[in-house]
């Protein structure tokens, strides 16, 4: 029992309770599906069987899937740390522009060995999307504005920034608006040669085991919780909450400029605009689902990653549009967030009506 | 004067739960016109739940209340208030951010939603406050205003109901002798006029003084009911407290003489701002000695929080200086005010003393998670010495928990309380800030907290306990002071004042006033 | 430089600036009433969306401006009302199930769009009559002024209405008391006989109609066609107006002309050919947010229970 100690982060329902919750959510977001699918006059579960044939049809749209969930995952365990800290990142897109740009710039400019060009680029989009997101975080831990509004209005400047940046100083001969490729040298190698998902899925799953090390083991793991749980008593407690509460977006947003290295260096080979197809939000949805748990996240994007491979390939046989993975991400999302206080509601009226002598034993 | 005719209001057989634990226990109230009953008891003898049922803001598990003898349900606020029940809360139920004119005006919202007329209101406030005698200031914004002007306006918004029952829950705590007088001549006022009033409290002064008939309550149950000219001081604390002794545990002769002079606490001339400005430090100094028990008395929101949270580096010190064994603390911050050996249990057991949803080695360990003594490699926790330190305060400290992996929300007051101190003390500290370290606590619990607290001593740490409980701080300091609005007495011996002197001290008086 | 100080490209820039912020104004007005009562409606910009959306439909079929309007309105209500139940009822985090709402809103609308129009190269129009200005009689023909604030859109005419009328409400009625009280101490509002509850719900409902109505401009009114995330974090910009604002609607009426006109500036400017890189332009009204959140966040005075839930029977503490 000793290891399990520290496991409990918060005075979450039993197991049991979790799983029933989910399954609830789940259960809600198809009857919601079948019910915008009967509407548009197509059979669920056909339209089921397409989605889930057509995600896994071949190996390359199994590794589309890998592919796909890369940049999420790497974004989502950023949330979950600044989540710690009681913070919000909901920047990720913009920190993911600002970490792909510079790790462009680094892989066209730098000319270096292989490793030193990849080292260099990912310090530099680390910097780049920790400094995007460590802004909005240090301006809620001084002046107290909401580091949700901040981050949405640097997503914006960053896009623009980088519309900027691949319409003008930085654009590559031809017209269109992106950079040049970076060196095919300094390209991930991918898994299987024509396929898009690339090497960067491994260091994916070594940073996932990181952050639940980091989170569940060390002593600044244990800091940033203590000031999710209560910034006053971990005042109280010695612990430098403002400078933490930074921190913790700092990486957030490192960990999304990391995710925009991977993807120019492992995907695109070069920044254009719309790289990022709100990747950030995405991240959030999947993080909060994940109750913020670094096998959670991995789990949730794989899930929603198949559910969009899945939707597009059926989009070709079937009329459903994509958005339909919005529209059942956020259904889940929000059941999930709204179940336990309905059974919670449901459970204390039922408790209200025992007599108080058995009321004492529950 | 029981004569059922006039029977105003009745509760009968109220009893109300929490967490299983009854808070009030089969109780039975009656209350005549033109009558003032008091409600006496301690601390969670469950006077205001019981109001709080009354006034709707919790629902009674049990029992039925009638007014002028027909059975009503009060589920809100709102249905108490057109039932003709006024309530002035021990919390002010007032907007701080509204004037005082606006919180009467939505006190008499109701269910209307339209315009205010302002005319009318500014009338009827005036001729109010002119007939029961209220001072009102109407254009202030109210957290501005000082506690008794607060307690006014709080007390004309419950008449503006048209209430024939006023409950007034600890009206006096926060208030200065002549604010009390005041109040008093205010309530007679009101009897005068035919209103019924439930006055709860838990002196005895002042039951003695201004009640009808005493309803005595102790652990939630209805111990006594007796006529106030019938009884007496004496009567009345052996009937509230149910016991001889309060205080067991007395300090023991001193073990440091003044030979010792060391001082371990300094602070001279402090100057500390409150939040939104309520309560400034004003030019406070006191010195503690090695081995010295210094105990502050004073009434709840007199500037204790603000000096403790200036002594833990966890509130600006805008003037003056803090020595801790010779060394300036001035401004550090918590965590180098706590490696220099200052401990604190702060007053907040459950949210700032402890995180309910953390084991009891995680609440050990967030207040030493910088020290090197449970780090290992690559700053991992060490959970194994950890848990070894557990298990040995538990021991040491009798914490009684069901199993290690306990959520430490999930325990009693006091135990939550002896976690607190057991981390605390076990951090071998210089000197020990402990503020209402036993409120609410049952007897045993105290008196264990009291034997560690001297036991603290005798190693030779210095210990500065704040409380309200003027017994426990006559029964442990070595010296005392009073504080009251932000400044502090001079330090005197327990025994050198009369209980009538510090409680004057405490009422605001100056020192001169008590000689 | 001299085309930017003509007197004929100012009037035109002031004209389109107060024809821009109508939709940050309405929803930040709205939005004052929510946060008023204590509740932080992150969900803004997902109730414009659903008012974009709505009124479009509408629009598209009936031709009506009213039936759009309404629809507008409606649809931001009912995506109010489901984020105030989530709020109030299941007491979830304000912020998390706002931003949730947000995604929610806009995959419904995207999915019902294609649903409805498919995939078509030429987007379909709203086609309702109500696009055009409405010049008020004597007022418009002042000179300048009158050109810039009186040949408006009128829903920049009922924008100054509600304004007009949110002050008196906040100011002078029981029920501006009561949504200022429920905002600033719950419980104390509730034992002064306030319903907390309902209280929240209609300020929450009032807030949905404005963020609909906003959305309604945009897509049936200034546009005349319905894109995916149409509002394009308008929401966002109306929430920081509320905090410049100071949470009063005649400074979040002046913070919204200011924004609208920073926005038309830049417009301009693109128009006029000047050679300033246009997505450094477009960056201008989120640079702005930003700088006034700065500059404004220290010294502004919340409402004191702003994002909190309230929890009658969670007030013991023994």
């Amino acid at each position: 029992m000793k290891q399990f100690l520290f496991k409990k982060r918060e005075n979450r329902p039993s197991f049991l309770d979790s799983v029933a919750n989910t399954c609830l959510a789940i259960a809600m977001a198809i009857i919601v599906s079948i019910i915008f699918i009967l509407s548009l006059g197509e059979n669920p579960i056909s339209v089921f069987e397409f989605i889930i044939r057509g995600a896994f049809r071949n190996t390359s749209s199994v590794l589309e899937i890998l592919a796909k969930s890369t940049p999420i995952i790497i974004i989502g365990l950023g949330v979950s740390i600044a989540a710690a800290t009681g913070m919000t990142n909901l920047g990720g897109d913009g920190q993911f522009y600002m970490g792909a740009i510079s790790a462009a710039i680094i892989g066209i400019y730098l000319e270096a060995p292989v490793w030193i060009v990849w080292i260099a680029a990912i310090c530099v989009s680390i910097l780049a999307g920790g400094i995007w997101g460590g802004f909005a975080g240090f301006l809620r831990a001084t002046i107290d504005t909401s580091e949700v509004i901040i981050a949405i209005m640097m997503n914006y400047i960053a896009l623009f920034l980088i519309g900027f940046l691949v319409s003008n100083p930085l654009q590559a001969p031809g017209g269109i608006p992106q950079t040049r490729a970076i060196p095919q040298i300094v390209q991930l190698p991918k898994l299987i040669a024509g396929s898009r998902a690339h090497w960067g899925i491994v260091f994916v799953a070594l940073l996932a085991l990181f952050v639940w090390f980091v989170m569940n083991r060390t002593v600044f793991g244990f800091q940033l919780l203590t000031i999710g749980k209560s910034a006053k008593a971990a005042q109280y407690g010695g612990i430098a909450v403002k400078k933490l509460s930074v921190t913790s977006m700092f990486i957030a947003g490192g960990f999304a400029g990391f995710a925009g290295m991977i993807e120019v260096f492992g995907t695109y080979y070069r920044v254009l605009e719309g790289i990022s197809s709100s990747f950030g939000f995405t991240a959030v949805m999947i993080a909060i689902l994940a109750r913020y748990r670094p096998l959670g996240i991995i789990v949730g994007s794989l899930l929603i990653s198949t559910l969009t491979v899945g939707v597009n390939s059926m989009q070709i046989a079937v009329n459903v549009p994509t958005s339909i993975v919005t529209v059942i991400q956020s259904v889940v999302v929000f059941s999930i967030l709204v179940m336990p206080k309905i059974r919670a509601n449901f459970q204390h009226a039922q408790r209200k009506r025992l007599p108080p002598d058995e009321r004492e034993e529950s | 004067m029981l004569n059922p005719a006039n029977t105003i209001l009745e509760m009968k057989g109220i009893s109300k739960f929490f967490d299983g634990k009854p808070a009030n226990d089969q109780i039975d109230l009656k209350v005549n016109e033109g009558e003032i009953v008091a409600l006496l008891g301690e601390n969670g003898a469950g006077k205001s739940t019981l109001m709080n049922i009354l006034f709707g803001l919790y629902q009674a598990d049990h029992g039925e209340i009638s007014i002028d003898g027909k059975v009503v349900s009060i589920n809100s606020p709102l249905d108490a208030i057109a039932l003709g029940i006024g309530m002035v809360h021990q919390h002010f139920m007032l907007i701080p951010a509204f004037d005082a004119y606006e919180n009467i005006a939505l006190s008499i919202s109701g269910k209307r939603n339209g315009l205010v007329n302002h005319q009318v209101i500014r009338e009827q406030i005036k001729k109010h406050s002119i007939q029961y005698n209220l001072s009102i200031v109407l254009d202030t914004i109210v957290q501005d205003l000082p506690v008794g002007l607060q307690q006014q306006v709080e007390i004309l918004k419950a008449l503006f109901g048209e209430c024939r029952i006023l409950v007034l829950d600890e009206p006096t705590g926060v208030l200065n002798e002549q604010e009390k007088i005041k109040l008093f001549s205010s309530l007679k006022e009101l009897k005068a006029a035919g209103l019924s009033i439930i006055f709860i409290s838990h002196k005895l002064d002042e039951v003695l003084d201004i009640s009808d008939r005493v309803v005595i309550l102790r652990k939630g149950k209805v111990v006594d009911s007796v006529t106030t000219n019938r009884t007496n001081k004496e009567d009345l604390a052996c009937r509230m407290v149910g016991r001889d002794v309060v205080f067991s545990v007395k300090k023991g002769p001193r073990l440091f003489d003044n030979k010792m002079k060391d001082r371990v606490l300094e602070i001279k001339n402090i100057e500390v701002h409150g939040k939104r400005n309520t309560q400034t430090i004003k030019d406070l100094s006191l010195t503690i000695h090695r081995g010295e028990l210094f105990g502050i008395a004073g009434v709840d929101g007199n500037g204790q929080s603000e000096l403790v949270e200036a002594l833990a580096g966890l509130r600006h010190v805008t003037k003056g200086k803090i020595f801790l064994n010779g060394n300036e603390i001035t401004n550090r911050s918590s965590r180098s005010i706590k490696q220099m050996g200052l401990a604190f249990v702060p007053e907040d057991r459950r949210s700032m003393g402890t995180i309910a949803s953390y084991s009891l080695d995680q609440n050990i360990f967030f207040r030493n998670s910088d020290s090197k003594t449970f780090r290992k490699h690559f700053g991992q926790i060490d959970k194994k010495k950890l848990h070894m330190l557990g298990d040995r305060l538990i021991k040491d400290y009798d914490i009684r928990i069901p199993h290690r992996d306990m959520l430490v929300g999930q325990l009693s007051g006091g135990n939550i309380q002896k976690v607190i101190l057991a981390r605390e003390i076990s951090s071998d500290p210089v000197v020990l800030v402990a503020m209402h370290p036993t409120r609410g606590l049952d007897v045993g619990a105290i008196e264990f907290i009291h034997t560690r607290l001297l036991e603290l001593l005798s190693s030779g740490a210095g210990i500065l306990l704040i409380s309200t409980e003027l017994d426990e701080i006559i029964s442990l300091s070595d010296q005392m002071a009073v504080i009251s609005n932000g400044k502090l007495s001079r330090p005197f011996r327990p025994d050198e004042l009369s209980l009538s002197q510090i409680g004057l001290l405490m009422g605001g008086s100056d020192e001169e006033a008590c000689r | 430089m001299s085309v930017l100080l003509t007197r004929d490209f100012l009037v035109s820039l002031f004209a389109a600036g107060v024809r821009m912020s109508i939709p940050i104004m309405l929803p930040a007005l709205g939005e004052i009433y929510a946060e008023r009562s204590g509740i932080l409606n992150i969900n803004l910009e997902g109730q414009m969306l659903m008012g974009a959306f709505a009124s479009f439909i509408v629009g598209h079929y009936s031709g009506s401006v009213v039936l759009a309007l309404l629809a507008g309105a409606l649809a931001g209500m009912l995506q109010a009302l489901l984020m105030a139940t989530a709020c109030i009822q299941w007491k979830t985090q304000h912020v998390v199930i706002g931003i949730v709402l947000n995604m929610f809103a806009l995959g419904f609308t995207s999915f019902w769009y294609r649903v409805v129009f498919g995939v078509t190269i030429a987007p379909p129009m709203a086609n309702v009559s109500g696009g055009v200005s409405t010049p008020v009689p004597l007022l418009s023909n002042i000179p300048v002024l009158g050109e810039i604030l009186f040949s408006q859109h009128f829903l920049f005419y009922i924008a100054i209405a509600l304004v007009i009328v949110s002050r008196f409400v906040f100011n002078r009625t029981f029920f501006g008391l009561k949504i200022r009280s429920a905002g600033e101490y719950p419980l104390a509002a509730e034992t002064m006989g306030v319903n907390i509850c309902r209280t929240r719900y209609l300020s929450m409902m009032i807030c949905g109609v404005l963020a609909g109505l906003g959305g309604t401009f945009l897509s049936v009114l200034s546009l005349n066609r319905f894109v995916d995330n149409i509002t394009a974090s308008r929401g966002f910009i109306a929430l920081a107006i509320v905090i410049f604002g100071r949470w009063k609607p005649l400074p979040v009426f002046f913070s919204s002309l200011l924004f609208g006109t920073m926005d038309a500036f830049q417009l301009r400017l693109q128009s006029v050919g000047l050679n300033v890189p246009y997505h450094l332009l477009l960056m201008l009204p989120y640079l702005l947010t930003v700088l006034v959140m700065i500059m404004t966040s220290k010294n502004s005075k919340s409402p004191a229970a702003l994002g909190t839930n309230y929890n009658r029977e969670a007030m013991t503490d023994t």
